[in-house]
């Protein structure tokens, strides 16, 4: 191993400053764009740069500049007395500190300026209920690896023992492939994702690109927005199926773009009681779970990934801080897993899950009812409501009673609940099917609750509350409730393990 | 109804044999007080802006007020009739909370899995003498248990049963 000396302050590589720079102007557009964009398309450009504008911009980027310089020059980094310290800051000098053993984990994340001047940032994430997050903006690849390593050298230390008596998995090799997503692998992970997600993707991102342009060519906008709606009203059905086609085209576009963005290069590898994912094309991010975090599996497969044999799995984890931003560490997502991707995945995380039976249990006939007439009351309120003004909306009530009862149908056809000595687990969905699974011990709290219209057969609902989500059994027999509440208490109770 | 003995002992713990303590009658006054205040800042919001605003019809002020009057009316029969099932017990390794009328709630939490713990008291609350005991775990803030209506000496004293019981686990 090469010796890097971090047990000595030193300093990040000098492009460090160039980030520095990088984010102070990512920081004021973000604040000023809508300023910066009136100046450009509305005042006259050439004329103000002669002017003090102009004089602003420099003096603003000089002082850019100097902080960033500064920033860098300030900013040190090193391992002392099993803590990882930063040391930053030249107006206002601070110091964070975080144990060794208190390091959850360590990811490495690269976009798109890193690439380019091949540089990492490294993120630190911690345990402790206050700290916050530690972030070194660039650093080269293998600092931040031997970082890493030593890192997790430290937190391993003392989690190994207890790990390997409480699953009593026998030992794994120290580095192993779980999943690797080739080309292939991505062109079917692409072509099965909800393509009504990126429909709607577009249609926020279209809406506020579009709120953006009219706050500065008004006129314009509204001529378009006219010329297009006598349009809409003029048009016959040809046209109408030539915008559904390509509406369909551009959502199937943007789920192809957004899995290569987020997947690419998709690495999963387990080490030790730790998995490490990497993946990303313009922004490559590593994220590490460990085992003992983790919470809940979710397994979720729609009608195109059944149809290509796959699946998405996603890890939800406890989040260290009561607000935590950073949502891919506490809710992981694999894509692209087959059956056995899966088995693997869920057996590391949650011990031998399948080996024993389960006792199911069905939701109650009222459950599908009330579904029924709550989509009922959702579809038809509006529709009763609008044919106030035009009457012959009001045969759109009609289609309204089938699409209710395929929703009460289709979900309540789907949900099952299941429970045995150590798991829980629920089988919901609607056009897909999800599957959730927890361990009994790592249950927070328990609430059984009972509506009114639950009292005449006595039905009720049960919530098992994680430390991140909770899953509920609907309209189970009130007795049943009982009895699982008391044995999930006894669980918890007894058991030595912890739930972190 | 599930039926095997084996995965649930008939020896574990019955959650059904609980004796729920009931809150403090002081606690039905407060929130008795605490609706009638809201209902009554709501009157003289909707009193003011009818006479401000003179376009209002006379036939839509008073339907208004007396859709508050019913709303009000029915939810302080609920506070009376719902207030005796409000309770709180404390076991040995566990505690709970049962609350509802129409919907009943019994939240239970085991005492290993409490992080911190934190006593309220309000203003008004203060003058009847009550306290709120809040107990947080690592789940989501809107499922913690909360015991509301108990003296601050009762809160004080499970604080720090809690806090000792906790140690224990530790």
């Amino acid at each position: 191993m090469t010796d890097y000396s971090l047990d000595k302050p030193q300093r990040q590589s000098a492009i460090g400053s160039l980030f520095f720079f990088i984010y102070s102007v990512q920081k004021f557009l973000r604040g000023f764009w809508p300023l910066i964009l009136i100046y450009v398309f509305k005042g006259d450009a050439s004329r103000a740069l002669n002017s003090i504008t102009a004089y602003v911009g420099i003096g603003l980027a000089l002082i850019m500049i100097v902080n960033s310089v500064l920033s860098w020059f300030n900013f040190y980094f090193f391992i002392k007395d099993d803590e990882f310290v930063v040391r930053k800051g030249y107006l206002k000098r601070i110091v964070v500190a975080v144990p060794m053993e208190k390091i959850v984990s360590v990811n490495i994340k690269q976009g798109i300026f890193h690439q380019i001047l091949g540089v990492v940032q490294l993120e630190i994430d911690s345990a402790g209920s206050k700290t916050k997050e530690v972030s070194i903006p660039a650093i080269s690849i293998q600092i931040a690896k031997e970082l890493q390593s030593r890192l997790q050298q430290g937190q391993s230390k003392l989690t190994d023992e207890e790990a390997t008596e409480e699953n009593g998995v026998e030992e794994q090799p120290v580095k192993k492939g779980i999943l690797w997503l080739s080309f292939e692998d991505l062109l079917r992970v692409g072509i099965t994702q909800n393509h009504l997600r990126g429909l709607a993707l577009v249609a926020a991102f279209g809406y506020n690109i579009f709120q953006g342009i009219k706050d500065v060519f008004k006129s314009e906008v509204d001529m378009v927005a006219e010329k297009t709606g006598s349009f809409i009203e003029h048009s016959n059905t040809i046209v109408l199926t030539v915008v559904v086609v390509f509406l369909v085209i551009v959502s199937f576009l943007i789920s192809m773009i957004d899995t290569w963005l987020r997947y690419y290069d998709f690495k999963m590898v387990r080490q030790k009681n730790t998995f490490t994912i990497s993946s990303g094309l313009l922004k490559k991010k590593t994220i590490t779970i460990p085992f003992s975090r983790v919470q809940m599996v979710i397994q979720s497969i729609n009608p195109l990934q059944k149809w290509a044999g796959i699946s998405t799995c996603k890890i939800k984890q406890a989040n260290s801080t009561e607000q935590t931003n950073n949502k891919d560490q506490i809710f992981t997502t694999v894509p692209g897993c087959n059956s056995s991707h899966f088995n693997e995945i869920s057996k590391s995380l949650l011990g031998n899950w399948q080996e024993n039976e389960f006792l199911e249990l069905k939701p109650d006939k009222v459950f599908a009812y009330r579904i029924f007439f709550i989509s009922l009351l959702v579809f038809g309120l509006p529709i009763a409501a609008i044919s106030l003004a035009e009457i012959k909306v009001l045969w759109g009530l009609t289609g309204v009673i089938p699409l209710a009862f395929l929703i009460a149908w289709g979900i309540y056809r789907r949900r099952k609940f299941a429970i045995n000595r150590d798991y829980a687990k629920v089988h919901s969905g609607f056009v897909g099917t999800d599957l959730s699974v927890l361990e009994l011990y790592k249950v927070q709290t328990v609430r059984i609750k009972q509506t009114i219209f639950q009292r005449r057969k006595n039905t009720a609902n049960i919530r098992l509350v994680m430390a991140g989500g909770s899953i509920s059994f609907k309209y189970i027999p009130m007795s049943d409730a009982i009895r699982i509440k008391d044995y999930i208490l006894y669980q918890v109770i007894s058991t030595p393990k912890d739930w972190m | 109804m599930l039926e095997n003995e084996q995965l649930f002992p008939t020896d574990i713990p019955k959650c059904e044999k609980i004796e729920y303590i009931p809150l403090l009658p002081q606690y039905k006054k407060l929130i008795n007080i605490q609706w009638i205040i809201f209902f009554a800042i709501l009157l003289i919001g909707g009193g003011t802006f009818y006479f401000l605003n003179g376009n209002v019809g006379i036939i839509w002020a008073a339907g208004v007020f007396a859709a508050w009057g019913i709303w009000l009316m029915l939810k302080l029969i609920l506070i009376q009739i719902g207030f005796d099932r409000k309770g709180y017990a404390v076991r040995e390794h566990d505690i709970h909370y049962r609350t509802g009328y129409f919907t009943l709630k019994e939240t239970s939490v085991p005492i290993k899995r409490i992080q911190h713990i934190e006593i309220r008291q309000g203003l008004i609350s203060k003058m009847f003498g009550l306290a709120k005991l809040r107990v947080f775990t690592a789940g989501e803030s809107t499922m913690d248990l909360s015991i509301k209506g108990i003296s601050l000496e009762t809160a004080e004293d499970f604080k720090a049963l809690l806090t000792q019981k906790m140690m224990i686990h530790d």
